[in-house]
């Protein structure tokens, strides 16, 4: 499937930025099963200083730094994403380095963090959905329906420093919850888990389309590799999800990241399209 | 030679206070002991030998975790272990590489025996404590201990030190170099270690607020512009040093570091993340691991070794005083190693004895290394010398700074104002009749007290009784901020004075701290005592356009923004009564002698006006301040700040002419907020960051 990708950022300031330097993680990244024909940021004002690299995770990382004063900032990615159905992607890729992972990522992505650190609740939700299941891949699936099952839909009733535990507590939030509270839960069993960023193709019935959205990668182990789980909407990703980032949490792909001079008061607003190309 | 207990208390103290003229402002001297440990120069090369082939297996270990990370692959250190360790800095993680070596100071606290086996207690490998002490020491102990240094001939620490410093000039490029401080880690010994490095070095000391990376490295703000600054040895922890990707605290850290470094723009040491390898799970398997790369590269196993319980070798401890006997007691050794380019490494000749003091402090001894002229394998560096230093960089006045003493003008010159008005009031309140002139002139002293902050509005709106304006006043609560402000202001800017200066400026503010508890009576002229020290020390500096020359802009400027506020109060038009006024406001700036002098007493009120407002000569008039000000801003090439200083003279002119100066005084006093505001906006530092992660939160 040939996507075409808009995800547009604006911030609009209540006093002018005098000085900002951001960090972005929104350049889509090369992934088994997913290829990027395609990536154009385009930044309004444009940057005094513009620096491109990878970061430790292997997503693509830019700085911008603004030295003039602004009171708007407008960050736009277009992209064209082709993404294969992930069976297909996994076996073309088999002994490969995309249905393998290396002691370190194993290590990495097994590591508890702030936003993921779990409670008992967690703990007992992840035993829970554990028992009597001996493969990764059951218990994903598990783990995520029990979340579903739980969890309300609500925007606006969590920010991106809700914790997994503080989430869970609630039973509501959007798919950055739902992705944290999973990440514990695996985490908690020992299962190596990272966050994955990027997008949902839109006009479809499900949750987190025309926005940023979030979902779970779980280490399957060798045989089928990292397999995607959406506790949003309950699915085992396809491809109708384009990854942009991953890392431990929301924090290692914060898409929009800064820090400013003045600016007083801002709320960013964000418009994702992704449409499939007829012809893709 | 012998000296005997008392002298040796002596020279203790002589030390300790030789020390302390070296480092104005410090709460408390250096723990220093004049007995230095003697180490034998055998055992020193082979120590030093063995110290930097150490610092050269840790180097490699950490320059692997943060690049190849082949130890990782092949399970040395443990993927989980790292993962989770918190000094493990992601971002620090490349295959480029970096400017200078991850690793490229170092130091190991030891334990030494006395067959000459030695274990390593503490490798330091993150921020490097000890190394400016270690460095100046020597200077002290040979001041304090002249026989001692006669009696011998020592390997000497400055063609190692020459070398390092040249290898650092080389790293930046010829660029700048500089030391970066945290608050928490000079909380330790008040900065003390941190100053005798930069002074080591000629380097400047500079904090994240000095810094910013506008574009690809960092700038050190200066008054005359920002400076990119191309080396840092880090004397803050890594955690927090850069809040764009750490998160944090912005003014806590410099957003955009950590891409710097892995940019190249910028040389760091030691490297933000080497610390990982003290992390104990991690520790463990490096020793393991560096003692077989040791045995396979020089073909004999390890000398230093980590270990622990180590018995320590007992030193004599000079007496604390006259009357206490010498002491003893088990003795840490700090070695040192630098990293010189080219050359590798090289142990520092020497290096620091730690131990523990009778009243449990850690006191510091100085290591000598005695030169036989056998030693060939003490270090003999060749020297670079294709790279000058950036010396200079240490005369540059960061913004910061500047920003410090403009304050401590206007904190002291507030201070003192408050005490002139509550003195006023307290006087004016005394045996207060019913007359009507008196009870206007208490109006008017209630409304500048409440102008200025000094007491609830509610107390100025009414008609309050004298007895409990007196219960506001009376008990000095009211300076309490005032005088905080001026403390941690003086704090701020203590390396801009003299020692004696600043002992002269502290002993007056230690006499405004001691009469805060009696009151009023006591306390203003000791506020007025250390207003006038201020003003002597602060005006002998910058009529020689020294950095205080911003402190004396802040007084004169706090002047007429004060003056000018209680002025429009207190020479107010309206009812015909701008005499009684005009006396109060006499009064209030000290102005009865010159009157007396001048006009044999209290003048009319025009003359009274021309007087304060406008007379160019009078050092109280508001014009004097205008002008000063303008001086000021001219000799720092603040052309705008200094024609506005002259308009708001002209106003003041005219203001002395009318016969309604009120609302042009107030019109002055916002001139010269609006003036303060400029100025700080456009010289001194930048207004606080602010930091979000939130961006496209996802849905």
């Amino acid at each position: 499937m040939i996507y075409d990708l808009t995800h547009r950022t604006l911030y609009k300031y209540s006093e002018p930025s005098l000085f900002a330097r951001h960090l972005l993680h929104l350049l889509p990244r090369t992934r088994s099963g997913q290829h990027v024909r395609e990536a154009c940021l385009t930044i309004l004002p444009v940057p005094d200083f513009r620096f491109d690299e990878v970061d430790y995770f292997g997503n693509a990382l830019t700085t911008i730094v603004l030295v003039a004063p602004h009171d708007l900032l407008e960050i736009t990615l277009r992209a064209v994403i082709e993404v294969e159905a992930p069976a297909a992607s996994n076996a073309a890729a088999a002994g490969g380095r995309a249905c393998g992972a290396t002691a370190a990522e194993i290590a990495e992505f097994s590591v508890t963090t702030a936003l993921t650190r779990a409670d008992a609740a967690i703990a007992a939700l992840a035993h829970d959905a554990a028992a009597g299941r001996d493969d990764a891949f059951g218990v994903g699936l598990a783990t995520m329906r029990a979340i579903h099952e739980r969890f309300t839909y609500r925007p606006g009733v969590t920010s991106v420093a809700t914790t997994a535990a503080a989430a869970l507590a609630r039973r509501e939030g959007v798919c950055q919850d739902y992705a944290h509270v999973m990440l514990a839960a695996l985490r908690v069993l020992g299962l190596p888990c990272r966050y994955v960023s990027g997008w949902l193709r839109s006009g479809e019935a499900t949750r987190g389309a025309e926005q940023s959205h979030a979902w779970v990668s779980l280490w399957t182990g060798p045989g089928r590799g990292w397999v995607d789980f959406d506790p949003t909407n309950n699915i085992v990703v396809g491809c109708e999800h384009a990854t942009l980032a991953w890392g431990r949490d929301f924090d290692d792909v914060s898409p929009v990241r800064g820090v400013i001079r003045g600016g007083g008061q801002h709320i960013p607003t964000v418009e994702v399209a992704m449409q499939p190309r007829a012809s893709g | 030679m012998t000296l005997g207990t008392r002298e040796l208390a002596a020279r203790k103290a002589a030390l300790r206070r030789m020390a302390a003229v070296q480092l104005p402002g410090l709460a408390r001297a250096p723990e220093y002991d004049p007995l230095p440990v003697m180490l034998p120069s055998g055992l020193a090369a082979r120590l030093g030998r063995a110290l930097c082939r150490r610092a050269a297996l840790l180097g490699g270990v950490i320059d692997d975790l943060y690049s190849v990370r082949s130890l990782v692959a092949a399970g040395t250190v443990s993927a989980a272990t790292l993962s989770a360790a918190d000094g493990w800095l992601r971002q620090m993680v490349g295959d480029a590489g970096l400017v200078a070596p991850r690793l490229a100071l170092y130091a190991a606290d030891l334990a030494i025996d006395a067959a000459g086996g030695a274990v390593v207690l503490r490798d330091h490998v993150d921020i490097v404590p000890g190394l400016g002490h270690a460095i100046a020491l020597r200077r002290f102990t040979g001041a304090a201990m002249p026989e001692l240094v006669r009696s011998v001939t020592l390997v000497g620490r400055g063609p190692v030190i020459e070398r390092w410093r040249e290898d650092l000039a080389h790293w930046a490029g010829g660029g700048l170099v500089a030391l970066l401080e945290g608050e928490a880690e000079n909380a330790a010994d008040d900065g003390a270690d941190a100053a005798l490095l930069a002074r080591a070095i000629g380097a400047p000391r500079l904090r994240p607020a000095d810094l910013d990376c506008f574009g690809e490295a960092p700038e050190f703000r200066t008054l005359t512009g920002s400076r990119p600054v191309r080396l840092l040895i880090r004397r803050m922890a890594a955690s927090a040093i850069d809040p764009l990707e750490q998160g944090g605290n912005p003014a806590a850290g410099i957003a955009g570091v950590l891409g710097a470094l892995r940019r190249q723009q910028l040389a760091m040491l030691n490297a933000p993340g080497s610390g990982v390898i003290n992390e104990p799970a991690i520790a463990a398997s490096i020793e393991v691991a560096i003692g077989a790369a040791h045995e396979a590269q020089f073909g004999e196993p390890m000398m230093l070794c980590a270990g622990a319980g180590a018995d320590l070798p007992i030193v004599p401890l000079a007496p604390e005083s006259e009357s206490a006997a010498m002491g003893e007691a088990a003795c840490v050794l700090r070695l040192f190693a630098l990293h010189c380019g080219s050359s590798g490494w090289v142990a520092l000749p020497g290096g620091l004895g730690l131990v523990q003091g009778p009243d449990g402090m850690t006191q510091m001894k100085d290591v000598w290394v005695v030169d036989r002229g056998e030693d060939a394998e003490m270090p003999r560096l060749p020297v670079r010398g294709a790279v000058s230093l950036a010396r200079a960089a240490t005369s540059v006045l960061p913004s910061r700074a500047a920003d410090d003493l403009f304050w401590l003008g206007r904190a002291v010159e507030r201070l003192e104002a408050a005490g002139r008005l509550c003195a006023l009031a307290q006087s004016g309140l005394a045996e207060a009749s019913a007359l009507p002139h008196e009870q206007f002139q208490r109006e008017l002293i209630l409304r500048c007290l409440a102008h200025q902050q000094l007491i609830s509005p509610d107390l100025a709106g009414r008609n309050v009784a004298a007895r409990q304006l007196r219960e506001a006043i009376r008990g000095g609560a009211v300076f309490a901020p005032l005088i905080e402000a001026a403390r941690r202001l003086v704090a701020a800017t203590s390396d801009r004075f003299s020692p004696t200066m600043l002992a002269t400026i502290e002993g007056a503010l230690e006499r405004v701290l001691a009469a805060r508890a009696a009151g009023l009576a006591e306390l203003v002229p000791a506020i007025f005592g250390f207003a006038a020290t201020c003003a002597g020390v602060i005006g002998e500096d910058a009529a020689r356009d020294g950095a205080l020359l911003f402190a004396t802009l802040g007084q004169r400027l706090e002047r007429l923004f004060g003056m000018a506020g209680s002025f429009a109060i207190l020479l107010d038009e309206e009812g015909g009564r701008l005499a009684a006024g005009a006396s109060l406001a006499i009064e209030l700036i000290d102005a009865g002698m010159t009157c007396e002098q001048r006009y044999g007493g209290i003048p009319e009120p025009d003359t009274a006006l021309r007087l304060l407002l406008a007379d160019p000569a009078y050092p109280r008039s508001l014009l004097f301040q205008a002008i000063a000000l303008a001086e000021g801003f001219e000799r720092l090439g603040a052309a705008a700040e200094a024609a506005e200083a002259r308009a708001i003279g002209v106003a003041l002119k005219a203001a002395a002419g009318s016969a309604s100066p009120r609302t042009a005084l107030a019109a002055v006093e916002a001139r010269a907020a609006d003036l303060s505001s400029a100025l700080t906006g456009r010289l001194f530092a930048p207004p606080a960051s602010c930091q979000h992660r939130d961006g496209a939160a996802p849905a």
